[in-house]
């Protein structure tokens, strides 16, 4: 088989459509890790042990089982329980609860390192928890993990693809397709590989820029 | 003093351990408003842990106090030791300012904000007020330049002089300040008792300052408790404690701390 410069150029638009797919599906899903994966770390943080201790399983059963088997169970167990989700939808989603469980360790640490004394602080001056947080905490914690937060962002991006499995029209699917239409895989696969790639050695890049940024601002 | 006026500050029976360790062991005491108050004692002796359960930054085990004739914690009859509800415990705070030997300054906020924080977020005050405010205050401890300053770049006495700044933002009723000097550099010391011999001046401000300093204790109290292994041993006039001691381990913790 003999690479098709070719071949490869007509299919570019349709994998490049793929790749927006793709990108959306992180863009949402890493919304949802952002925000879960907050309220997770703070829940985890409670003083009610009704609230942490539920939230502490539920973060390690997702770390500790497969994302591919939550993205099938969202989309094919769900509709038996009367929720039927599309399958971007339910992608999404599933990357979006499954990432949340590791930002949610970041966050927790981030936040495990502002000294005792900032929660003191506050406290003397009559914050609430939900005030501390807000205004003196999450200001102090977040700066420092946002490189850790980033990496996450590349790593659900190199996950997207598992989407496929439930017939997400995203990057790889759109280069199988184009592969069982055409009978040459040669390019579409190798198309998909470059452009996953180039994208990571940009925000690998992207991030390396913004760490030393931080670091700056903070000494 | 107005003898009828429940005091400021009314303590019961305190106990409190960490662990298997019986830090405060039955501690009693009334503060009146007004009244300035140096604690004095060995380290260990468990002066911080009184302060830091006032400011409900711990918790007791037993006994009872009462901020301004409002429980902050109170016996059931049955002897169990309860908190009050989470609103008067917020009201009860709001009485207090406190100030610590590490400051605790924000380190993200600038000195205006620092002090601006509290008011606006927890008391609602408008901005342009509340900045009226921290002025005052910053020309009070001497840090009207600095008000758009980060506290990294400010030295250790001009942290603490903020971090009073900040605590008398909220218009506190009791200060506490928790061996304010003990962190600084001798030459430090200085402009920070400075500050607290000012606020002394002002008669309506009830203030309970734990500190190793016994010069300035003498000099800035009214009354002086001395604590030995979480119990107040000696109490009385800044005088008597100093010059007359009637306990011998006031008089040996004197002659250790005199003698350094
Ligand atoms: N969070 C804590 N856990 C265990 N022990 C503590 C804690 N805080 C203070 N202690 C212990 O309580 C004792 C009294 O402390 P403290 O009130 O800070 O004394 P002081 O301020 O008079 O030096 C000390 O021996 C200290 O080690
Ligand atoms: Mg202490």
């Amino acid at each position: 088989m003999i690479w098709d410069w070719e071949f490869a150029i007509s299919i570019l638009p349709e994998i490049l459509r793929g790749l927006g797919v793709t990108l959306l599906a992180v863009f949402w899903g890493m919304t949802i890790a952002l925000s879960l994966g907050l309220v997770w770390a703070t829940a985890r943080r409670s003083t009610n042990r009704l609230v942490a201790w539920p939230v502490a399983c539920f973060v390690e059963f997702v770390r500790s089982t497969p994302l591919l088997v939550q993205i099938f169970f969202l989309f094919y167990v769900l509709p038996s329980l009367g929720l039927t989700l599309s399958p971007l939808l339910a992608g999404v989603v599933a990357l979006g609860i499954h990432y949340s469980c590791y930002t949610s360790e970041v966050y927790r640490a981030g936040i495990n390192a502002v000294p005792r004394g900032q929660w003191e602080a506050a406290r003397a001056l009559s914050f609430s928890r939900w005030e501390s947080y807000r205004y003196v905490i999450l200001p102090q914690a977040i700066p420092p993990i946002i490189p850790a937060l980033g990496n996450y962002v590349i790593a659900m991006f190199k996950d997207a693809p598992l989407l496929s499995a439930i017939t997400v029209l995203e990057i790889l699917q759109r280069a199988k397709i184009i592969g069982n239409e055409t009978f040459r895989y040669l390019e579409p696969f190798t198309v998909v590989g470059v452009i996953f790639l180039i994208l990571s050695l940009l925000s690998g890049l992207l991030l390396t820029r913004l760490e030393r940024r931080l670091k700056l601002v903070s000494a | 003093m107005n003898e009828s006026r429940p005091p400021i500050l009314r303590i019961r029976d305190l106990h409190k351990w960490y662990d298997d360790l019986h830090i405060l062991r039955g501690l009693s005491c009334d503060l009146r408003a007004g009244e300035k108050v140096a604690i004095i004692g060995p380290s260990g002796s468990g002066k911080s842990t009184l302060l830091r359960l006032l400011m409900t930054l711990e918790s007791p085990d037993s006994g009872e106090i009462e901020v301004d004739g409002q429980a902050m914690w109170s016996t059931t009859p049955a002897g169990r030791t309860v908190a009050a509800g989470e609103d008067v415990l917020r009201r009860i705070r709001a009485k207090l300012g406190m100030v610590f030997q590490h400051f605790h300054l924000f380190p993200h906020l600038t000195v205006l904000r620092n002090i601006t924080a509290a008011p606006q977020i927890v008391k609602g005050i408008a901005r342009d007020a509340a900045e009226r405010r921290a002025g005052e205050l910053l020309e009070m401890v001497g840090l009207a330049d600095k008000a758009n300053a980060y506290p990294a770049q400010l030295s250790g006495g001009q942290k603490q002089r903020v971090a009073i700044a900040r605590a008398l933002a909220m218009d506190p009723s009791v200060m506490l300040f928790d061996e304010v000097t003990s962190a600084l550099d001798p030459e430090l010391v200085g402009e920070v008792q400075d500050v607290l011999r000012q606020l002394a001046h002002q008669a309506a401000m009830t203030m309970l300052i734990v500190t190793h300093e016994m010069q300035f204790a003498r000099e800035i109290a009214d009354h002086v408790m001395f604590f030995d292994a979480g119990t107040i041993v000696e109490q009385g006039a800044p005088e008597q404690i100093f010059s007359a001691p009637k306990e011998d381990r006031t008089r040996e913790f004197l002659q250790r701390v005199i003698d350094r």
